[in-house]
């Protein structure tokens, strides 16, 4: 309809379009352009048109107002049906889902669009060329006004009434300019219903363009860092970023390589030093290649050795380009790292550690974790190699100078030399623990995490491992970090180290109990992560597992309801280590069964709505699991016939009947595993006897259309009236 | 106008003859202009007259309504302002006349009017006036008799709902949700007022956040909605599963009490769909129900969305996908066009298998084996579709056992004539998925069936046809162009290997361009996108092609640019062949960008005919073709050096008509791109264009219409401008550090990351900036030019450094400011240098210092490590 603006007038009448016919093409569909809200559709256009049209009068106005014109209010005229049934031929061959041309800003291609669209489609209903023709303006109207994303939101009653989002026609380019524009900007969050591309969508030339534009600012960016390096004369401190061709680096690593060998075969003559050290730079470097570093090229040239005796060459920056050159190669295959250490490596790379030059240290340190880290052999035989008192003593002097770079490498070699199993002997672990110890105090944060890490690899193993961790004292300072860093990656490992020590003696899990582990406990197993609350329900199982008094903290924990939570709502594998909470709280019981207090804790349970997801975990397809759930479910009602004695009445029965654990029974009966089945029909025959055949289906019926949730809602017949609800949601 | 009849002139007002309609036209916006007040009130009345024509009175109310709102922001805050303006006392009057035409027995009159009171209450409400619309709605819903007044009061809510800022109407939400209630449950008799409440309830779901907090109302709403999705009429039930399909969207966290009666009921109503055309609307909007709940479930996982996961998908999947799979197989004969039931289905498993991961594999391999050998074709498709489907999501792991076969399976369904069309197609696209997300998988003996040369005796006879997918190629055009992406796919996978003495392409090379080029010369190329594709899988394989191949690369350079020339002789006489025509040239434009970028200074030779070519290219007014000219252009640069020289003159209008294209900003950002380009070819030659380049940089660097992205490049093109004319930049100094320093004070709400990632973009610009100033001086020996300015390029790299703790700033920039720090110690020397070392500037020069060495990225470290060596230690 009339779209007028303070532009308008400027244009003449020429720009006025037909709002009758506009809306009665569209019938009552709406769109929304950009998020804004919706609109009549017939409406959108009509503006959307005459903006084009001011857009298009750029340049020739009159001719192309007169042609808009024509084209746009006359659809009746027969050369423009013509017009529109060439089209239709023209689209029906080239396939009308895929038009990837882009309209923006280009009145011109949208107006031949338009021209070129059926006014029907092949039902006879309105909609392709009229839809289309919102489309592409809608995106030439956002072009112009630089608007980075389109998004059209469509709904639509179609003349036969129906009411759908649709797809289809239009949506396509939409889509083409959706894509295109996130590449420059991705601050428009998108309804999701258009962004689902077509299931087999093929190569669009937009996104291909795109493509190729990237390519070359990275390209153009790549040539102005060339350019300014050479300016700042900077060669000589960057390392190389482009590899130059493989076969040139070959035939130049036997050059070099001939100059360091002949350089260490004469014992290091004073002449040729500069030579040697260039050489072994110029290796180094090569090494230092983010892709394909040729290390394979340096071994079989034997340099290997080579690099290992200048170690121990007196000049400390030769150490330093020797080690970097063994760093790199320790970095490489399982292989590669064996031939440092076969060549005797590891010796003096321990020995450098106590270097005077800082930077020789941490190059070495690099080294050994490096090839510690390789597998638990390679790491033995660093620890064998005295390592660790030497790498203790370079933490603490590189902590106490506030070194962060060579004490972070040290630490995470550390970590390295504790990690993996079988663990190391309990020699090298009383050595590290107190340094470690005194690391969680820091407050560097790759530190901390290295530290964590190393602590949950040593604590990862029998309750001797636990206790000296334990001894070592870190437990509070491992749940100050968990407090203080909820958030960052050393949240991970330190809460890890705590599970572990929770898994240790009475002892030891009391003193995790004691530092406040069910106090940080309830944030864990609301986690987002997975993984988290997987952790969460295995620290508390083990928890359950403790003495009596133990079992109580986890009864009087908000914890209890968490944890009934997850065993309902969860991943398998986090409803694994709830059902594992239930079953040693309920195991508590089975090893006492005339003990009352124990047989509360199942009356507890079940207040908690613990045997619905009980006995769903009967149904999953894991025999162990449906073997722990048994055991539990027969402890829960054995718990219930003590409680129940006195009145004659077991109360546990009818809420397990009600979550169909009969039905579950009975299906168990036919469980190819026999110690399932026959728990299975003990339980059935023990607590059941012959009844137990009621099939009840708790699902809302649909048939007769009615639903009803939460059992006791109002009845709807009437009006409700919301605002009478007992909870003031205002 | 005073009391004239004003049907007379609506109507006028929509004549095709322009003699008609244009005095109509004027007078109508002669008298909107005037008196606005009595326009509407005669278009109110018009409406509201049982008595006019509908045709005029439905055409009142829509100009009506357009009076009332727009899309643009200014022009719906100018019209608003306009209606407020107007006193309450005739505001009134129309309203009133408008209510009344709410019991309207005409449907579309009632229905306009519904949606001119929508407009109204959006502009009115949010300033506290017609308080007691919402009320008066309400009140026409529950307590009228009168049907038509119901329907269209519910409609007038559901317009108020869909378009008010949510805020506005939560005071009432309990009003409102109690009259679409009462609309939409099944014990409403009239079919077109339970239609008009479901609708209703969709668009209110945004605002009745509150109650639907609140356990017992939450159940009424899910009760009421439940139940309409079994009433009889088809509107209403598809209504109402988009309403469920809302909620999932809004309430995902909510629906686990509810989700036992939605699986059962999206279920049914899929196997409705599937069995019966006629619900296959239903059916669309029951599987967007489970694609929504994967979309919500992925986000949740992508920690984009807060959690936890109630894993519907993996507990529903087991019965889901047994049916979407039987719902794939009803595909439409004809065309694979269109959102039919079968794509919806299609479109959902995907999203299934981006979400379970590997445990979707296990429900599709039963039907996938089944199917995949059916005398049915629709089962082959369905079952070749499935696999596709599925691929992106499993881990390789899970997918592994069924690989090999499967593939093999694919080649010989596309390489079988008599298998049909459809298959053939998704098979070829299958293939395209494995090329693109599991290469290694393809075992060599594949690639020699898939892809090896055809050969013949000396006879001639045939010793071993060619590969499947180049015989393909000239299958279908459906199929061929499922091919063209499966070899782009093939191609994108080597990119690691481009720069390589050889890789994986080079054996390939020859035969892959040939065919490709051959299928862009196919007569029926321009169906299904087939030569775009094909061009575009050729570029892909040009792009990513070893050094090995430069000579097969450089015989493609005068092939294509005979095409490039051929594509102006093509006969011109409707539009679409002017389309064909650009796209060819766009295409052809893109070909030989990647081919010059390929070849460098080898591809000099022809830069006579490329240059001549893509300046005749640039007469075409499509923009997309611009971008592509311009970009071989940059490329011809980069090649030729600065023997670019001499076509400067001729390509200067063409640039800086890219340059001044602020509304296309992509042609303006690629041609700022160029500029770079050219700097760096031409050196000191650039200088007499630099006036212009300036002038236009700076000019769209004002330009408050254009996009925001295209300004960090703009301020790095500066610093690559200066780079090339060193001293000679000495003129543009004071206008180019004021902007500098303009846009250095940009400031960001710091919680949007994407704000905060722009923010960086244009500080790494300025930077970039001042660093080719400063370097370019010193080339020079003019450093004392750029003093006046040091203390501006200080002041941002202290506010970078400020904005290192929180995480604002990022490492490019931090590589950057140090790269700046540098520069200024290295270009300025001690002048800078005693500024650097006193307080308060060498704190926060060394910490960012400090902060770049620890940098992860080596190159950051090293300029780093330069700068403080050169800006303290000596």
């Amino acid at each position: 309809m009339l779209q007028s603006d303070a532009s308008w007038g400027r244009m003449g009448a020429n720009t006025v379009i037909s709002s009758y016919y506009k809306t009665e093409a569209f019938g009552d569909a709406k769109i929304s352009i950009n998020g804004s809200p919706f609109q009549d559709a017939g409406m959108a256009i009509s503006g959307l048109v005459a903006d084009i049209i001011r857009s298009g009068g750029k340049g020739d106005k009159n001719t192309r107002d007169d042609r808009a014109h024509d084209v746009l209010f006359d659809p009746n005229k027969q050369s423009f049906l013509a017009h529109v049934r060439k089209y239709l031929e023209h689209k029906k061959k080239v396939g009308a889902n895929k038009m990837s041309i882009s309209y923006e800003g280009d009145p011109e291609r949208a107006l031949k669009f338009i021209e070129s669209l059926p006014e029907k489609d092949e039902k006879g209903n309105n909609g392709h060329r009229i839809w289309a023709m919102l489309y592409s303006l809608a995106i030439a109207k956002a072009a112009q006004s630089q608007s980075p994303v389109v998004v059209i939101r469509r709904c639509i009653k179609d003349p036969d009434g129906k009411y759908f989002p649709k797809y289809g026609l239009g949506q396509d380019f939409e889509m083409d300019f959706l894509e295109r524009r996130r590449n420059l900007d991705e601050t428009h969050a998108t309804m999701p219903m258009f962004e689902r591309k077509a299931v087999k969508a093929g190569l669009d030339k937009d996104d291909c363009r795109k493509n190729r534009n990237q390519q070359k600012v990275e390209l153009r960016k790549a040539k102005k860092e060339e350019g300014l390096m050479k300016r700042r004369n900077m060669a000589d401190v960057c390392v190389e970023i482009e590899a130059p061709v493989e076969v040139e680096v070959a035939s130049s690593i036997s050059q070099q390589a001939a100059i360091v060998l002949g350089f260490v075969q004469r014992n290091g003559p004073a002449e040729e030093f500069d030579d040697a050290f260039g050489a072994t730079k110029w290796l180094r470097k090569k090494l230092s290649l983010a892709r394909n570093p040729p290390i394979d090229d340096v071994i079989q040239a034997g340099l290997v050795p080579a690099f290992v005796t200048m170690l121990a060459h007196p000049e400390s920056t030769m150490q330093f380009e020797a080690a970097w050159c063994l760093t790199n190669i320790a970095s490489g295959t399982s292989k590669q790292c064996e031939v440092v250490v076969s060549h005797g490596g590891v010796p003096p790379l321990i020995g450098l550690l106590s270097s005077p030059s800082i930077d020789v240290c941490e190059q070495c340190v690099w080294a050994l974790g490096n090839i510690a880290g390789d597998c638990p052999a390679m790491r033995d035989l660093v620890l064998q190699n005295g390592a660790t008192d030497k790498l203790v003593k370079l933490i603490e002097a590189t902590a106490l100078m506030g070194q962060m770079g060579p004490l972070r490498n040290a630490v995470w070699a550390l970590s390295n030399l504790m990690r993996g199993k079988p663990q190391p002997s309990a020699a090298h672990v009383t050595s590290v623990l107190p340094t470690l110890a005194k690391l969680l105090l820091l407050h560097d944060e790759e530190v901390l995490m290295d530290t964590c890490w190393a602590l949950s690899y040593i604590s990862d193993g029998g309750d001797d491992r636990i206790d000296l961790v334990v001894h070592a004292g870190v437990v509070p300072a491992l749940m100050t970090v968990l407090r203080e860093k909820a958030e960052n990656k050393t949240r991970t490992p330190a809460l890890r180290t705590l599970c572990n020590i929770l898994t240790g003696s009475h002892m030891a899990t009391q003193v995790v109990i004691d530092a406040g582990i069910l106090e940080v406990l309830p944030e864990a197993i609301k986690s987002t992560k997975a993984q988290t609350r997987k952790e969460a329900c295995w620290a508390i199982s083990n928890v359950a597992a403790g003495t009596s008094d133990q079992v109580d903290l986890v009864m009087r924990s908000p914890l209890l309801a968490n944890v009934v939570d997850r065993l309902a709502n969860d991943d398998f594998e986090v409803r694994k280590e709830a059902a594992w909470v239930i079953a040693n709280i309920l195991h508590s019981f089975s090893s006492d069964p005339t003990n009352t207090h124990c047989a509360m804790r199942a009356s507890t349970l079940v207040q908690l709505g613990a045997i619905p997801p009980m006995v769903a975990m009967l149904s999953v397809n894991d025999a162990a699991m449906q073997k722990l759930m048994l055991e539990a479910l027969g402890s829960l009602l054995g718990a219930g016939e003590l409680l129940g004695a006195s009145k004659g009445v077991n109360p546990f029965l009818v809420p397990f009947d009600e979550a169909e654990g009969i039905d579950k029974l009975e299906t168990l009966q036919e469980h190819s595993n026999e110690e399932i089945y026959q728990k299975a029909i003990s339980l059935l025959e023990k607590y059941f006897g012959e009844e137990g055949d009621e099939d009840e289906n708790l699902l809302p019926n649909v048939a007769n259309g009615g639903f009803a949730f939460g059992g006791n809602a109002p009845a709807v017949v009437g009006g409700f009236n919301f605002g009478a609800s007992p909870i003031d949601v205002m | 106008m005073g009391d004239t009849d004003i049907g007379p002139i609506l109507l006028a007002a929509q004549s095709a003859d322009p003699a008609v309609r244009q005095p109509a036209e004027q007078q109508l916006e002669a008298a909107k202009a005037s008196n606005l007040p009595l326009l509407l009130n005669l278009l109110a009345r018009e409406l509201s007259n049982e008595v006019k024509e509908l045709t005029t009175r439905q055409l009142a109310g829509v100009l009506l309504k357009n009076c009332l709102t727009a899309k643009s922001a200014d022009l719906v805050q100018q019209r608003q302002a306009a209606w407020l303006a107007i006193s309450p006392a005739e505001r009134h009057t129309i309203k009133t006349a408008v209510l009344g035409a709410l019991a309207s027995p005409q449907q579309s009159a009632r229905h306009t009017a519904a949606q001119v009171i929508g407009a109204i209450g959006v502009i009115e409400l949010p300033h506290a006036q017609w308080p007691e619309l919402i009320q008066g709605l309400a009140d026409n819903t529950t307590a009228s008799g009168n049907d038509f007044l119901k329907q269209s009061s519910l409609e007038a809510l559901g317009f108020v709902c869909e378009e008010i800022d949510p805020a506005v109407l939560e005071p009432q939400a309990n009003l409102i949700l109690t009259a679409v209630v009462s609309g939409m449950r099944k014990e409403e008799p009239n079919m077109d007022v339970r239609l008009a409440g479901v609708r209703a309830m969709t668009n209110a779901l945004e605002f009745v956040e509150k109650n639907f907090e609140v356990e017992v109302e939450r159940n009424i709403i899910m009760q009421t909605v439940c139940e309409a999705t079994q009433a009889e009429k088809q509107e209403i039930k598809v209504a109402a599963y988009e309403c469920i399909v809302v909620i999932a969207e809004l309430y995902y966290d909510k629906l686990p009490a509810y989700m036992p009666a939605l699986y059962q009921l999206t279920l049914a109503a899929l196997q409705k769909a599937t069995a019966d055309e006629s619900e296959e609307d239903v059916g669309k909007q029951a599987i967007e129900f489970w694609t929504t709940i994967c979309d919500k479930e992925m986000e949740i996982e992508d920690e984009e969305a807060p959690g936890p996961s109630h894993n519907f998908v993996k507990q529903g999947m087991g019965q889901l996908v047994g049916l979407l799979l039987e719902a794939m197989c009803k595909q439409d004969e004809d065309e694979d066009g269109g959102f039919t039931l079968a794509s919806a289905a299609a479109t959902c498993l995907a999203q299934i298998a981006l979400t379970v991961h590997d445990d979707v594999v296990g429900h599709v391999i039963p039907f996938i084996q089944a199917n995949i050998d059916s005398a049915d074709w629709h089962r082959t498709e369905a079952a070749t579709l499935a696999w596709g489907s599925v691929l992106e999501g499993p881990s390789d792991l899970a997918l592994q056992p069924f690989m090999v076969p499967a593939l093999e399976k694919m080649i010989s369904l596309v390489g079988t004539p008599t298998t049909a069309l459809p298959v053939r197609d998704t098979a070829a696209w299958t293939i395209a998925r494995i090329c693109e997300h599991h290469t290694a998988s393809i075992q060599p003996q594949h690639w020699h069936v898939m892809l090896r040369e055809g050969s013949v005796d000396p006879s001639g006879a045939l010793i071993e046809p060619e590969g499947v997918l180049l015989m393909a190629l000239k299958d279908h055009t459906r199929v061929a162009e499922k091919v063209c992406t499966a070899l782009y796919a093939l191609a994108e996978q080597v990119e690691d290997e481009r720069n390589n003495p050889s890789n994986r392409l080079s054996g390939l090379f020859v035969t892959l361009a040939k065919a490709l080029l051959a299928c862009t010369e196919r007569h029926d190329a321009g169906e299904n996108n087939l030569r775009v594709s094909a061009y575009e899988a050729l570029n892909m394989v040009i792009t990513n092609a070893a050094k090995d191949t430069h000579v097969s690369v450089g015989q493609l350079l005068p092939l294509v640019i005979s095409r490039l020339e051929g594509t102006f002789a093509m006969p011109i006489v409707s539009s679409d062949d002017r389309e064909a025509q650009t796209e060819l040239q766009g295409l052809l434009c893109a070909t030989l960008q990647v081919i010059t970028q390929k070849l460098g200074p080898q591809a000099a030779p022809h830069a006579d005919q490329m240059m001549n070519l893509c300046l005749q290219v640039f007469a075409s007014r499509n923009s997309s073709v611009h971008e592509e000219a311009l970009l071989a252009v940059g490329s011809v640069a980069t090649a030729t050096g600065r023997a670019f020289e001499k076509y400067m003159p001729h390509f200067r209008p063409f640039l800086s008509l890219g340059l001044s294209n602020y509304e296309e900003f992509m042609v303006c950002n690629v041609a700022i791109g160029v500029v770079g380009d050219i700097c760096r070819a031409l050196e000191k030659q650039v200088m007499p264009y630099c006036d212009e380049l300036v002038h236009l940089l700076l000019r769209n660097l004002q330009n408050p219409a254009l996009n925001r992205n295209v300004k960090p490049p703009i301020l790095s093109c500066f610093g690559d401008i200066a780079l090339a004319i060193e001293g000679g930049f000495e003129k543009y100094m004071q206008v180019t550090m004021s902007m500098l320093v303009q846009a250095s004070q940009t400031t960001v709400d710091t919680e949007n990351p994407d704000l905060v990632e722009y923010l960086n973009q244009l500080r790494e610009g300025i930077f970039e900036a001042y660093t080719g100033v400063l370097q370019g001086l010193r080339a020079e020996n003019k450093a004392t030019v750029f003093e006046p300015y040091m203390m501006g390029a200080l002041e941002l790299i202290r506010v970078c450094n400020d904005g290192v703790p929180q995480n604002v700033t990022g490492d490019s920039v931090v590589h950057a400011a140090v790269g700046l720090i540098g520069d200024l110690a290295q270009t300025l020397g001690e002048p800078f240098k005693r500024v650097a070392r006193s307080s308060p500037h060498k704190e926060y020069l060394k910490a960012l210092l400090k902060h770049g060495k620890e940098s992860p990225n080596k190159e950051t470290g090293e300029a780093a490590k330069w700068a403080s060596q050169i800006a303290f230690k000596d």
